[in-house]
């Protein structure tokens, strides 16, 4: 194997296959990264089980031929040679690795044997694929996969459930603390009969790795337990989370007695101070949010958020709102009051109760895309 | 700033002291308050004149007894000691509203806004208690709450021997140093036995050799924790009473009548302490984060382990769940004969449990559980904490039974087997009892079932039969019986379904031992089928021949699933 790239262009391809090496496996050859000569390209891939991903990367290929490199090893090198050509070529006496020549450096770095490498799979889709914008794909990742699940305890609130269907994509993160759906339009008839569970980690990585814009292709296997996602130059394969995730639309509350619409960077900011005082051993990060409505004509509703620390004192945040309807007191994990307000990207927020012990609606003010509702926590007040 | 002063009030012998106002036959006499000899108990506490023999508290009974044979062994009465306790802390509150009680016996509060002569406020203060509640007391008077008790502590210690010393000690302001200097270092408030070696080791041995130490030495000898101490030492005491001291930790200890080496009778009493325990963080509006356990070996090494959750719970189940992991690691460090275990759940903060989106029906049940909360602690404090209880709470309180240990439980030895002509076909089964001199052979069978439920009803025959709860040893030779018994529990909080989907077989005789594994002290143990054991030989044959009979029922289980897994509920409901 012989070829010569752009240095730019092979940093490029190992940052993104690097999302996919796993250096913690049981199975060394999976902390290296497979290379192969394809004609006028070479395709880079790397896997850690769960997924996989592939991308090409233009070169001159004077000799075909297919090795393993350790992944971060080689990317650190590449990454320290100036800018210019990199050749990679064999090393003496057929041993599996490579000679890396750039610049005024070279290196010979021992690989694995490519047999040793777990085959990833070539797929072609069984089906039409989904087209996604690649900004809109980006800004569903964001706001709905901080709600799942991070532990392995029940591995289906690890994925995000994916439904296509009625011209609507759907979205929907939960780890029965709270649920985050975001919905887009599609173009096309391409609904599917299915939902897919697809691992909330694989379309964090995807988020990382796609190019800025342009559009992703999206398919499932015809064995439907993989989905791939294809993009120029890029392709990664993830195994899919299998079980029936619950009934989410049950649990969005339809009838909210209490309507409250604040600046989002005011409620940001007091929920991050709050957050600050929230932390605590014994306590669940709660914060109480108090809902005051206002007296038409005289004073605008409020909104308090209080946080107490038996050691570090305590802190109440402020905000003036639009209140519709009861007074309401209610306690919230903190942490799931923050992550939401990170990724609403309306001026105003929309925050609907009913009780102290119902779940509360979060929603961006003027935009029907998204919803995030919130367990509280029980208060015996 | 205007200095502060504190008194420090302590009940003399307090357990003996109350014990002589039920029974003034025993005034003047060797007396100790505990649990029996013969049960391992241990004296909670011993009259003047017991102490004058040797007699201490905290000593195993049977080595008090041996020390002073004629030594009269009162049964502790809880309740008694909880009453008159606060009728003295109610009277120390109406000296001053900075109260704190220490200890049952024990309170500490600011005296400086009192414009008395300090001995003539103690003297008062002593008299009253003495004569109206009938119990001698000791005080302390110093700048500092800590000093106060030392106070307190070295008068008791100076008085004569075998009378209850009525001390009174009064530490003026600015001769606090020249007061400690010459006290032994064990008694500088906040050294414990361990801080007291390495101490003695640099040849501290008085706390005025600590005063004298700079603080960078000490620094670099002991590090940062020994400065407060030898602030402390040298005079500067800034310790106040701490009003409304948050409680740290729930936890509950039992020491046993006999080492116990069955690791299952082990997980049985930290299942039953993780409950209680759960309960008593319940009643008090709590929850924690670190599950910790105690161990102590019949060699009185004492381990502790614990570990910190995810999330703050009281959950009976999250609390012994965690409690059986760390008790498991610790076994599999040392197997050996445990004399003593405990389990608490330390971190402890306000209630707020984070509800489940798909189990709204959660906030329903802490509420009507908080209310019952409520009118139980509305109960107790009307009618004592005696007046109602738990259905499977023992008669005695935690403390009680930590002083009382084990009532004695009869020792059973059972022999299982079962058989079953084909699989599914005939059933026979058999159990063996044998408790003491005394054998019963039970037999039962089913026209229709199979061979394991054979073997698990076998069990449930001979247990079934147990009139009490007995410590029982059950011999099988089923693997299978032995890991249904061990996974019940588990399989139970599923309700019977693994993976959601598939039924637990036999879930209704799981569902019939697990009360019976509460209700008595059970061990599984192992034996070679068809091999040298002849009880198990004779159960076999026993078995085999119900197995042959042909006017057995039919049996009502087999075949029968569990209830459906409850449908998640509309979140409006």
């Amino acid at each position: 194997m012989k070829f010569t790239c752009k240095r730019q262009d092979l940093s490029r391809g190992l940052a993104m296959v690097g999302h996919a090496v796993s250096t913690r496996s049981t199975l060394p050859v999976l902390a290296n990264l497979l290379v192969v000569t394809e004609g006028d390209h070479v395709r880079l891939s790397a896997t850690n089980l769960e997924l996989a991903i592939t991308c090409r990367v233009a070169a001159r290929v004077e000799e075909e031929g297919t090795t393993t490199i350790p992944a971060r090893l080689l990317t650190d090198f590449v990454n320290a040679l100036e800018a210019g050509d990199v050749e990679l070529g064999p090393l003496p006496g057929g041993t599996p690795g490579v000679r890396v020549r750039g610049g005024t450096s070279e290196a010979n770095i021992r690989g694995m044997d490519a047999s040793e490498f777990p085959t990833i799979p070539q797929i072609e889709g069984a089906e039409q694929p989904l087209v996604l914008d690649i900004g809109e794909l980006r800004g569903m990742i964001t706001q709905t996969t901080f709600a799942a699940a991070m532990d392995d305890a029940r591995p289906i609130f690890t994925a995000v459930l994916t439904r296509a269907r009625d011209g609507k994509l759907t979205f929907a993160a939960a780890d029965t603390f709270r649920l985050a759906v975001r919905t887009t339009a599609l173009t096309g008839d391409v609904s599917r009969p299915d939902d897919m569970l697809i691992p909330a980690r694989t379309l964090n990585e995807l988020s990382k790795i796609v190019p800025p814009e342009g559009s992703v292709e999206v398919f499932t296997t015809s064995a439907r337990n993989q989905i791939v996602f294809r993009a120029p130059g890029l392709e990664m394969v993830s195994h899919l989370i299998e079980g029936q995730f619950p009934n989410f639309d049950a649990i969005v509350p339809k009838t909210l007695t209490t309507r409250v619409v604040m600046p989002t960077d005011k409620l940001r900011a007091a929920a991050k101070v709050a957050a600050l005082f929230a932390k605590s051993d014994s306590a669940s990060n709660t914060v109480k949010v108090a809902v005051t409505p206002g007296q038409e004509g005289l004073t605008p509703g409020v909104v308090t958020l209080q946080a107490t620390n038996d050691e570090l004192g305590d802190s109440t945040g402020t905000v003036d709102a639009t209140v519709d309807g009861p007074a309401v007191n209610i306690l919230f994990n903190i942490k799931y009051l923050n992550d939401v307000l990170a990724v609403i990207d309306t001026p105003e927020v929309v925050l609907e109760l009913n009780t102290a012990q119902s779940p509360g609606l979060v929603k961006p003010l003027g935009n029907d895309n998204y919803l995030y509702v919130i367990m509280p926590l029980y208060s015996r007040g | 700033m205007p200095s502060k002063r504190f008194a420090h009030l302590d009940l003399d012998n307090f357990f003996v002291a109350v014990e002589e106002r039920y029974n003034p036959s025993l005034h003047g006499q060797t007396v100790a308050v505990g649990g029996q000899p013969d049960q391992r108990g241990v004296v909670a506490s011993a009259s003047y004149a017991a102490r004058a023999r040797g007699v201490r508290s905290a000593m195993p009974m049977a080595q008090a007894v041996r020390l002073c044979p004629e030594l009269r062994i009162v049964p502790p009465h809880f309740t008694r000691y909880q009453q008159a306790s606060r009728r003295v802390m109610e009277y120390l509150c109406t000296w001053s509203p900075l109260f704190e009680q220490r200890s049952v016996d024990e309170g500490v509060f600011r005296i400086e806004h009192i414009a008395m002569e300090k001995t003539a406020l103690a003297e008062q203060i002593q008299t009253y208690i003495r004569d109206t509640l009938g119990l001698p007391c000791s005080l302390g008077i110093a700048q500092g709450r800590a000093t106060a008790k030392m106070a307190a502590d070295t008068g008791k210690s100076q008085a004569t021997k075998g009378q209850p010393p009525n001390a009174i000690t009064i530490v003026p302001a600015g001769t606090e140093a020249a007061f400690l200097a010459p006290l032994p270092i064990d008694t500088l408030f906040g050294v414990g036995p361990q801080t007291a070696i390495r101490l003695r080791q640099q040849g501290i041995r008085t706390i005025s050799d600590l005063a004298q130490w700079n603080d960078a030495d000490l620094l670099h000898t002991f590090g940062r924790w020994c400065l407060p101490l030898a602030a402390l030492s040298r005079g500067h005491d800034t310790s106040d009473v701490e009003i409304g001291r948050q409680r740290q930790s729930v936890s509950q200890e039992r020491t046993f009548t006999a080492d116990i080496t069955d690791p299952q009778v082990l997980t049985q009493q930290i299942r039953r302490q993780a409950r209680a325990v759960s309960r008593r963080l319940w009643t008090l509006g709590q929850q924690g984060k670190v599950v910790r356990i105690k161990v102590r070996w019949a060699d009185f090494v004492t381990l502790t382990r614990q570990v910190a959750l995810a999330a703050p719970t009281y959950e009976e189940a999250t609390v012994t769940n965690a409690a059986l992991d760390l008790f498991n690691t610790l076994w599999h460090q040392k197997a050996a004969p445990v004399r003593l275990i405990g389990l608490g759940v330390d971190q402890i903060g306000e209630l707020t449990p984070q509800l489940d989106l798909w189990q709204p029906q959660t906030a329903a049940r802490l509420t009507r559980d908080t209310q019952l909360a409520a009118t139980l602690s509305q109960l107790k404090s009307r009618f004592g904490e005696t007046a109602i209880r738990w259905g499977d709470e023992t008669n005695t309180s935690h403390q009680e039974e930590l002083l009382m240990t084990t009532p004695h439980q009869p020792t059973v030895t059972l022999y299982t087997d079962g058989a079953c002509r084909g699989n599914p076909g005939v059933a026979g089964f058999c159990s063996i009892l044998l408790a003491g001199e005394r054998r019963r052979i039970l037999t039962g069978g089913y026209a229709r079932s199979t061979n394991n439920r054979a073997e698990l009803s076998a069990v449930l025959l001979g247990l079934e039969a147990l009139k009490m709860p007995c410590v029982v040893t059950v011999y099988t030779d089923s693997t299978y019986v032995i890991a249904a018994a061990k996974n019940c529990r588990e399989l139970q909080q599923r309700h019977w379904w693994q993976s959601g989907h598939v039924a637990v077989p036999n879930w209704d005789l799981l569902e019939r031992l697990i009360p019976l594994l509460d209700q008595h002290q059970v061990a599984f143990a192992k034996v070679q089928g068809h091999a040298t054991d002849q009880l198990n030989n004779e159960c076999d044959r026993e078995a085999v021949a119900a197995s042959h009979r042909n006017d057995w029922p039919f049996d009502p289980g087999y075949g029968r699933t569990p209830p459906p897994l409850p449908e998640p509920p509309h979140l409006f409901e």
